[in-house]
């Protein structure tokens, strides 16, 4: 290594690749090997917590698809057309029976597996208590977890992060957002990124210069303007460890088959990130789609087809981590509004206010649906049109943070609120 | 409308073969740079040492300091003459090139506001010649509909292409950057049903006709633009079926912002709009053009942001609810601080000051919506010397490596899948708000643009550049101030300067590790700021 003390250059260009970006040794030597097999944890990191996998469904998703409420006879006299036929129908759309009230359609059957292994939970008449019916607030104040506050960016995932240590102290990164950006639920957390897609992360050019060319850049960074120094070298040290993960050549387990889309992808990713046991604790993924004003189609066509993206993708990713017990998660699936009870003219409907949630995991009390119903009589229904909110989702968000991920400052994931449990996880 | 739906949905898979499921072409692409690699390979044997960093014999930096820089702009400044001038070069252009920064400099800070402002005084034939070969850009929806039928689906690349090809050569260059401000503030999907038909209309006649227009007649142009109304689904709203998407996205994200309209205003809304929508007569040389039709309409009486709407209306209840969000003295206001704030996020810088705000609304309320005078007001001297830097959009990006050296294009593709790897492929955002301006929602992902940079100026397929400027005999030293030049204007940051000049300096002088390190320059933290 040659040195250059009177001119200038200065100390980055004396290190190596490794050293410069603070990988230590042993986790260097960790990524070196197929990280989704079994290996034993790192010294002194706990592994009591779950993996948390937020999914966002963006548009609005109309719950009084996902989840039928086939017992309630205003749902089809409110929705003549767009229901989901009762489960005793001969109709070849009849919705699967879950308990004698709700039911799924025939698209979600991929659910059905995880349903009844109880790691599934159905929640209804839920979702956040926004009004706007706007797309836009109604996501941020679904995702930074606090009723519209200008002044907050940080996004509640993001803030259970910030409040806890790391579940293991050599982590490269704990919050992985798969997307072209951040999603505002994660907004806030310590060592985040967004990562389009897993298996393709890396910088391209000449191999032999690669590590000089990243050396400039990681020193650019170092030194440039602080709105991109942390992100550029948790890119650097991500990239690194990605590679090593080899996402293309990861087998799922149990022969699980996920959908070939980016939805299905970005799942089987993350089953492969979470056996690779490398420190990630929170993974946040979208399924975009949901806005259907027109010809939504919940019976055959377009939110059907929707609706079976979904469940093929979580029962794959369920199967996927039957298999080994001590990998555990808990999947949360919500959308920022339902939407307006009665069908409109267009074969659509419009933005509404309460919808569904899921819950996934190995210590979720599942295989039932949780609902406090408020009815769809005329009178039941939020300012005349919608499904009431009948649970707040930070009820269910607030348990699964205390419970499963082991951070009991809830008031910093969601600031003046006070949840009440309804028991969504066992021990 | 089914078939032709379907064809659609075809062109979508035939123009992003890299967006879909099995991402053959992605991989294809990728093979292709890396066998552009191994070739090169050869050039170099194994003579390098890959992971040493150490750099033996670099001169003081001090002699970087040429005399050939930093004399743009005079010897007034020693750090490069007039900040706010440059800042007035970087907000109005896709990167400031060298003729750019020379120009401003010959004409002064107004005039060349006044110039840029004056777009339809720009003589633009350079690019209208790299336009040549395109067939559709006066294609009307039917005749794109017909190409879909035949199966000429090249020309349905053309939108997206000449997006790129205007924004990089265009020398209207602050109408380019509105064009693209308008495109996002109406953004419309190109993946929807028909927007392959239909938006290719709406980017010429509502975008690019009024991008420095009037706002309340850009607003009535898009209200009219089949292409939104389908996007929105307007186009089966009727009386018996009012559909409440476009009312909604026109106050909450056209005129107003949220909350200042009333969920009873958004049904009100919807009722002035039943009836407008297209003609859907495939007999009709009028196919896919705007159509109100009478019996859809609602006819009854409406109230609309606290003004009664008369009853017997027609299709003029909807202009009326525009011209209520864009001209009426009780609520114009609203509309011309939600768009001032918008704009000068846009122009000026990220969390406009209220006074800016306040000072381009007055400029909207007293010129009946003039954007020419609120963009004049937002890039005024007085307000743009205190305009903070702002990130570069990865299309930003991109267009901007293309303009500080001299490029063109031939081909599309990889300029095309890295636009689509930042997450920035123009008309790909879904929902209706358009890409964001902001710089939390662009800052973390930063690979894109690395992998960009990293084969953009070596490889040289898409875009091309023309680099012997970079080229030939020269020493380390004129090599980094030409380079400094050309994509810096001479203000490259020290420490970006240093490094790359080690990188050009510690091996060989290489033609490749010269472009190597023009993509090291693109990369670097300094060039994604304007």
């Amino acid at each position: 290594m040659h040195r250059c003390k009177q001119t200038g250059c200065t100390e980055y260009r004396h290190l190596t690749r490794r050293q410069f970006i603070g990988v230590s040794a042993a986790t260097a030597a960790a990524v070196g090997a197929p990280m989704w097999l079994p290996r034993v944890a790192y010294a002194g990191t706990s592994t009591s917590r779950d993996v948390i996998i937020t999914i966002f469904l963006r548009g609005g998703a109309d719950g009084l698809s996902l989840c039928v409420p086939h017992g309630d006879d205003d749902y089809y006299s409110l929705r003549p057309n767009l229901n989901i036929p009762r489960p005793d129908s001969t109709s070849e759309f009849a919705c699967i029976d879950l308990d004698g009230f709700f039911g799924i359609p025939r698209t979600m059957r991929g659910l059905r597996d995880a349903y009844n292994a109880g790691d599934l939970l159905l929640v209804h008449a839920t979702g956040s208590l926004d009004e706007s019916r706007s797309h836009f607030q109604a996501m941020n104040v679904m995702e930074t977890g606090k009723p519209l506050d200008p002044s907050l960016f940080t996004g509640w995932v993001g803030r259970h992060l910030m409040s806890t240590a790391p579940l293991n102290p050599n982590a490269i990164l704990r919050a992985i957002g798969i997307n072209s950006a951040l999603q505002r639920s994660l907004a806030g957390s310590p060592l985040a990124l967004p990562v389009p897609d897993l298996s393709n992360f890396g910088l391209d050019g000449w191999e032999e210069t690669m590590d000089e060319r990243i050396a400039v850049l990681a020193a650019s960074y170092a030194a440039g303007s602080v709105a991109l120094q942390a992100n550029a070298a948790n890119t650097i040290t991500t990239f690194e460890m990605l590679e090593a993960i080899g996402f293309e050549t990861y087998e799922p387990s149990n022969e699980a088959q996920y959908p070939d889309t980016y939805f299905g992808t970005s799942l089987k990713s993350s089953a492969a990130l979470i056996k690779a046991g490398i420190g990630v604790e929170a993974i946040a993924a979208d399924l975009g789609g949901w806005d259907t004003h027109a010809e939504q189609q919940p019976r055959q066509g377009y939110m059907a087809n929707l609706m079976q993206e979904l469940a093929d993708s979580l029962g794959a990713f369920h199967a996927d981590m039957a298999a080994d017990s001590s990998k555990k998660y808990v999947l949360v699936v919500m959308s920022e509004f339902g939407r307006i009870a009665y069908e409109n003219g267009t074969g659509g409907t419009d933005h509404g206010h309460g919808s569904t949630l899921i819950c996934m995991g190995n210590h979720i009390d599942g295989g039932r649906v949780l609902a406090n119903w408020p009815g769809l009589g005329d009178d039941e229904l939020f300012q005349g049109q919608d499904l009431q909110i009948t649970i707040d989702y930070r009820d269910i968000l607030s348990e699964i943070v205390q419970n499963r991920l082991g951070n009991t400052n809830l008031s910093a994931v969601f600031p003046e609120y006070t949840p009440i449990f309804h028991g969504v996880t066992t021990t | 409308m089914r078939i032709q739906a379907a064809i659609q949905r075809k062109i979508s898979e035939y123009l992003h073969p890299f967006l879909s499921d099995d991402g053959d072409v992605a991989d294809e692409s990728h093979a292709t740079v890396t066998a552009g690699f191994s070739r090169r390979d050869l050039l170099f044997g194994g003579g390098i040492a890959s992971t040493v960093l150490g750099a033996a014999g670099c001169p003081p930096l001090e002699e970087i300091e040429a005399p050939e820089e930093n004399t743009l702009f005079g010897e007034s400044d020693e750090k490069g003459g007039d900040p706010a001038l440059r800042r007035l070069v970087e907000r109005c252009n896709y990167g400031a090139s060298e003729d750019d920064l020379k120009l401003a400099k010959q004409m002064g800070y107004d005039e060349y506001l006044d110039y840029q402002l004056d777009y339809n005084q720009i003589d633009d034939s350079e690019l209208d010649d790299r336009l040549a070969g395109f067939q559709s850009l006066n294609y009307s929806a039917r005749q794109f509909a017909l190409a879909g039928e035949a199966g000429n689906w090249e020309i349905f690349q053309e939108l997206i292409n000449a997006t790129i090809l205007r924004a990089a050569y265009s020398k209207r260059q602050l109408y380019q950057r509105m064009v693209e401000f308008w495109t996002d503030h109406f953004n419309i999907y190109l993946e929807k049903d028909y927007m392959y038909y239909l938006k290719p209309v709406d980017d010429r006649e509502v975008v690019r006709k009024h991008a420095m227009g009037k706002f309340p007649e850009l607003l009535s142009a898009s209200a009219h633009s089949p292409a939104m109304l389908v996007y929105l689904d307007n186009d089966p709203s009727s009386k018996l079926a009012p559909n409440q998407n476009y009312a909604r996205e026109l106050m909450e994200l056209h005129a107003l912002g949220v909350g200042n309209f009333t969920q009873k205003d958004v049904e009100e809304v919807a009722r002035c709009f039943t009836g407008w929508s297209l003609e859907y007569d495939w007999d009709s040389p009028n196919w896919g053009k705007y159509k109100f039709y009478g019996w859809a309409h609602d006819k009854g009486k409406k109230k609309v942001l606290g003004v009664e709407i008369p009853k017997k209306g027609g299709a003029q209840d909807g202009q009326i609810v525009l011209d209520i969000l864009s001209l009426n003295p009780n609520i114009a206001p609203i509309c011309a601080q939600f768009i001032s704030r918008k704009m000068a996020n846009w122009l000026w810088g990220y969390n406009p000051p209220q006074q800016l705000v306040e000072s381009m609304a007055s400029s909207y309320l007293g010129s009946g919506g003039d954007i020419k005078k609120m963009i004049k007001t937002a890039l005024s001297q007085e307000w743009l010397s205190q305009a903070p830097l702002k990130l570069k959009r990865p299309f930003h990006y991109v267009i901007s490596s293309m303009r500080v050296v001299p490029s063109y294009v031939e081909e599309f593709w990889g300029i095309r899948y890295s636009l689509s790897l930042m997450g920035h492929e123009p008309f790909q955002w879904a929902p209706p708000n358009g890409y964001p301006d902001a710089l939390a929602f662009w800052s973390g992902l930063l690979l894109p643009r690395w992998r960009y940079g990293s084969v953009a100026y070596t490889h040289n397929y898409s875009p091309k550049f023309i680099l012997s400027r970079f080229e030939g005999e020269m020493d380390p030293l004129q090599f980094m101030n030409r380079l400094n030049k050309a994509f810096f204007g001479g203000k490259m940051s020290k420490t970006d300067r240093d490094l790359i000049y080690a990188y050009v300096n510690e091996k060989h002088f290489s033609e490749w590790r010269r472009k190597e390190a023009l993509g090291l320059a693109i990369s670097c933290s300094s060039f994604q700021w304007y």
